[in-house]
C-alpha cells in the first residue's frame, strides 16, 4: 500500500470512530469530573471543590502554587480551601481544565514524548495570547478563550498515540510511514478529535466552537473567539514557540490578515508578543 | 505629490478610496479591473497600487504576478473581503506590503498606506502629505492631567483594586497635582485603559476571580509606556523577585502609608527632576509632594547637591551656581540644607553663588554661617 493510500485509510478509520463515537478519547480524571460539574453552578460552595482538590495531590498543589504566586509569592502556609477562595472559582475551573488537558500531552512514547510536550508548549503560549487578545478586544470571554487555545492542539497526541497503536498492532513490512506522512495525517484529523474531546469533557460550547473554527479566519465575525485563537497561533509559531517546522509563509499570511481582522495595530502585538517565551516558561512551571 | 493606483471592480470602495485619499492630499487615479489596472501602470508610475482579489476580466493576483514578471516593483498593498489563508498566502508570495480587509476603517487605511508611502519619502522618492499628518510620538506631561495629540486623556496613575477604600486611601495620600483614575473590575479598567493615558499603573495581585498578571499584561499592551506596579500584601520577603519575574516594574505594599506612597511618587514622578544640572549649574525643581514628606526630600535633594558637586569638582569647575528659587522655605531644613552644602563646597574647593526667594535671602543672611554665601534674590 502506497503511503498515500494508507494515509487516506487512517484518516477514514479516524474520522469515522470520532462520527461513530468509538474513538478513545481521554476521559477527564475524576476529581477533575466532579469539581467542574459543582463549578457550574455559580452559587457553587468552595469549600466541597476543596474537600475534593484534597483528594488529588498534584491538582491540590498546583492550586497552592497558583495561590501563592498570585499574592506575590508569600504566604506559602494556606489551606487549599483558603487557595480556591483567592482564585476564585473561574480561576479554579480553568486550572483544573489545564492540569488534565496537560495529561494528554505526557507521553512515554520516545518517539512522540519531546514534540508532545513541545506542543504543550505551544498550546500554553496560544492560549496566553488568545486570553490577552480578548480581555484587549474587550467583547469576549477572556478565559474561554484561554480554554480554546490551550484545547486548539489536543487532537494531536491523541491522532499520534493511535498512530503508534496502529503502527505497532501492523505488519511493519506493509505499515512505513514518513515523518511527514505522519505529520499529514496528523494535521487532517486532529481538529476533529479535538472537537469531539471538547464535547465529551462538557467544554463550554464557545470553546468547543473556536477549536472547530480555529484552522481558518470567518470574516462575516470578525472578534470571534476562532478568530482569535487562529490569529494567536500564528504568532505563537512565527515566535518559535512550536514544534518542528512550519508554513512561515503561511502564518505570516495570517498574522497580516488578523491584524487587520481583529484591528490590531503592530504595537500591541509587539507587547503581547514580547517576553511570550518567558511567560510560558513560567506557566510550564507552575 | 503621492500617486496612488486603486484597482477595485466595486465603483462604491473605489470612490471611498479615492475620497480619502484625496483629502489626504493624495492624487489617484481608478483602474476597475486587472487589465486595465495594468495599462494604467504601463501610462504612470505609482508610489503604491490598492489592489482588491476577486474582480471580473482579471483577478488581483494576477494582475499583481504580471506586474512582477514585468519587473514592475511599486507597493501594493491589498485591500479586499478575502481573508482565505492559502490566497493571502500565495499574493504574498509575490511581494505585498500590506493587507487591509474589507470593510475598513479609515484609521487603518490612512495608517497602512502613510507607512508605505513614508517609507518610500525616506528613500527620497515621494514626499509624503499622509506621512506628514500621522500621529506624532506621544509624550506625556511632568504630571497632571491634559490630552494626548489623538484626543485621549493623559492621568498619572491608574490603580486597579476591587476594594473602593484602597482607592481612597491612595487618593488621600497623593500631591493634589497627582491625577488619578481607580477601577474595581478588570473589565472596566480595560475599558479604561483604552480610553485614556497612563504614566503608572498600579495593579492589585489579589482581585477575585482575576489573574492579576495576565490583567497587567493585557494593560500594559494597551499602555506600553506606562510602569506597571503591583499592589501587594506585605507577607512575603520575596514578594518584589515575585513581582519581577511576573514582568511588574516594582512593588508597592499594603497597607498604604504616607511614607510608601512618597517613595512611589519619588522613584516615579520626580526623582529624575529633583535637581536640573547643567555645567556649574543647578537648579531646584519644585517639590510636588506633601508637607509630611518633606523630610525626605531635603535629605534627597543634599544628597544630590553633594554629589554633583562632587562630579563638578571632578570636572574642574571652581565655583558652583545654585538656582534655589523654588525650594519651598522651611527655615530649619533650609538652613541645614545650606550649611551643609556650603562646607562641602569649602570642602571640595567650589565657590558657592545661591539664588532663591526674598524669603530665603532674610533667613539665610541672619545667620553667621550663611550670611557671607553670595546670594541673589528673585521673585
Amino acid at each position: 500500500m502506497s503511503a498515500e493510500k494508507l494515509l487516506g485509510v487512517l484518516r477514514e478509520i479516524i474520522l469515522n470512530r470520532v462520527e461513530k463515537d468509538t474513538l478513545v478519547i481521554p476521559s477527564l480524571p475524576e476529581v477533575a469530573t466532579r469539581c467542574l460539574e459543582l463549578l457550574r453552578d455559580e452559587e457553587v460552595d468552595l469549600r466541597q471543590v476543596s474537600k475534593l482538590v484534597e483528594r488529588d495531590p498534584v491538582l491540590a498543589t498546583r492550586l497552592l502554587r497558583h495561590a501563592t504566586s498570585a499574592a506575590g509569592g508569600g504566604d506559602a502556609s494556606i489551606s487549599i480551601q483558603q487557595a480556591t477562595t483567592r482564585l476564585g472559582s473561574r480561576n479554579v475551573r480553568t486550572l483544573i481544565l489545564d492540569a488534565s488537558a496537560q495529561q494528554i500531552f505526557r507521553s512515554r512514547d520516545q518517539r512522540i514524548a519531546s514534540t508532545a510536550r513541545q506542543l504543550w508548549e505551544h498550546s500554553l503560549a496560544v492560549a496566553l495570547l488568545s486570553r490577552d487578545l480578548a480581555a484587549i478586544l474587550g467583547e469576549l470571554d477572556a478565559e474561554a478563550a484561554y480554554l480554546a487555545g490551550l484545547i486548539h492542539d489536543v487532537g494531536k497526541p491523541i491522532a499520534a498515540a493511535i498512530l503508534l497503536e496502529a503502527e505497532r498492532a501492523s505488519d511493519k513490512s506493509r505499515f512505513t510511514l514518513t515523518a511527514d506522512s505522519w505529520l499529514a495525517v496528523v494535521q487532517g484529523v486532529h481538529r476533529t478529535i479535538g472537537v469531539a474531546l471538547a464535547e465529551k469533557w462538557h467544554l463550554p460550547e464557545a470553546v468547543t466552537q473556536a477549536i472547530r473554527d480555529s484552522s481558518e479566519f470567518d470574516s462575516s465575525n470578525r472578534h470571534s473567539l476562532g478568530n482569535v485563537v487562529c490569529f494567536s497561533n500564528s504568532v505563537a509559531k512565527l515566535q518559535e514557540l512550536y514544534p518542528g517546522t512550519f508554513d512561515k509563509e503561511d502564518a505570516q499570511a495570517l498574522l497580516m490578515v488578523g491584524r487587520s481582522l481583529l484591528g490590531l495595530d503592530d504595537d500591541v502585538i509587539a507587547r503581547l508578543s514580547s517576553g511570550l517565551k518567558g511567560r510560558v516558561t513560567t506557566e510550564y512551571a507552575a | 505629490m503621492a500617486r496612488v493606483l486603486t484597482v477595485d471592480d466595486s465603483r462604491a470602495v473605489r470612490s471611498i478610496v479615492v475620497r480619502q485619499l484625496n483629502e489626504w492630499g493624495v492624487e489617484t487615479d481608478e483602474a476597475e479591473d486587472g487589465i486595465k489596472g495594468l495599462e494604467k501602470l504601463d501610462e504612470v508610475l505609482y508610489d503604491l497600487v490598492l489592489l482588491d482579489v476577486t474582480m471580473p476580466e482579471m483577478d488581483g493576483p494576477t494582475m499583481l504576478a504580471k506586474m512582477r514578471e514585468a519587473g514592475n516593483k511599486t507597493p501594493v498593498l491589498m485591500l479586499t473581503s478575502e481573508a482565505k489563508r492559502s490566497i493571502v498566502g500565495e499574493v504574498m508570495k509575490l511581494g505585498i506590503e500590506d493587507y487591509i480587509l474589507k470593510p475598513f476603517k479609515p484609521e487603518e487605511l490612512k495608517a497602512k498606506v502613510s507607512k508605505v508611502l513614508k517609507d518610500l519619502g525616506q528613500g527620497g522618492a515621494a514626499a509624503s502629505p499622509v506621512a506628514a499628518v500621522t500621529a506624532a510620538p506621544i509624550e506625556a506631561p511632568a504630571s497632571g492631567a491634559g490630552t494626548e495629540p489623538g484626543g485621549r486623556r493623559f492621568v498619572d496613575i491608574f490603580i486597579v483594586d476591587d476594594m473602593d477604600n484602597v482607592h481612597k486611601r491612595l487618593r488621600s495620600l497623593l500631591p493634589d497635582t497627582v491625577s488619578m483614575d481607580a477601577s474595581t473590575s478588570a473589565q472596566d479598567a480595560l475599558q479604561q485603559v483604552r480610553e485614556r493615558v497612563y504614566r503608572l499603573v498600579i495593579v492589585d495581585n489579589q482581585i477575585p476571580d482575576v489573574n492579576s498578571v495576565a490583567l497587567m499584561n493585557q494593560i500594559r499592551a494597551l499602555q506600553p509606556r506606562a510602569t506597571m506596579i503591583s499592589l501587594a500584601l506585605r507577607t512575603s520577603d520575596n514578594a518584589v523577585d515575585e513581582a519581577k519575574r511576573d514582568g511588574y516594574d516594582g512593588v508597592l505594599f499594603k497597607p498604604l502609608t504616607q511614607e510608601l506612597v512618597d517613595d512611589l511618587i519619588a522613584a516615579y514622578f520626580d526623582t529624575s527632576e529633583i535637581l536640573i544640572v547643567e555645567g556649574s549649574s543647578m537648579r531646584v525643581s519644585a517639590y510636588t509632594g506633601r508637607e509630611e514628606g518633606l523630610d525626605r526630600y531635603y535629605s534627597k535633594l543634599s544628597q544630590r547637591v553633594r554629589s554633583d558637586m562632587l562630579k563638578m569638582a571632578e570636572a574642574c569647575f571652581d565655583h558652583v551656581e545654585i538656582d534655589a528659587a523654588k525650594l519651598p522655605v522651611r527655615p530649619e531644613r533650609a538652613i541645614k540644607l545650606v550649611v551643609d552644602v556650603v562646607q562641602e563646597a569649602g570642602r571640595l574647593g567650589l565657590d558657592v553663588k545661591l539664588r532663591g526667594t526674598s524669603d530665603l535671602g532674610s533667613l539665610l543672611s541672619g545667620l553667621a554661617e550663611t550670611a557671607q554665601v553670595p546670594f541673589e534674590a528673585v521673585s
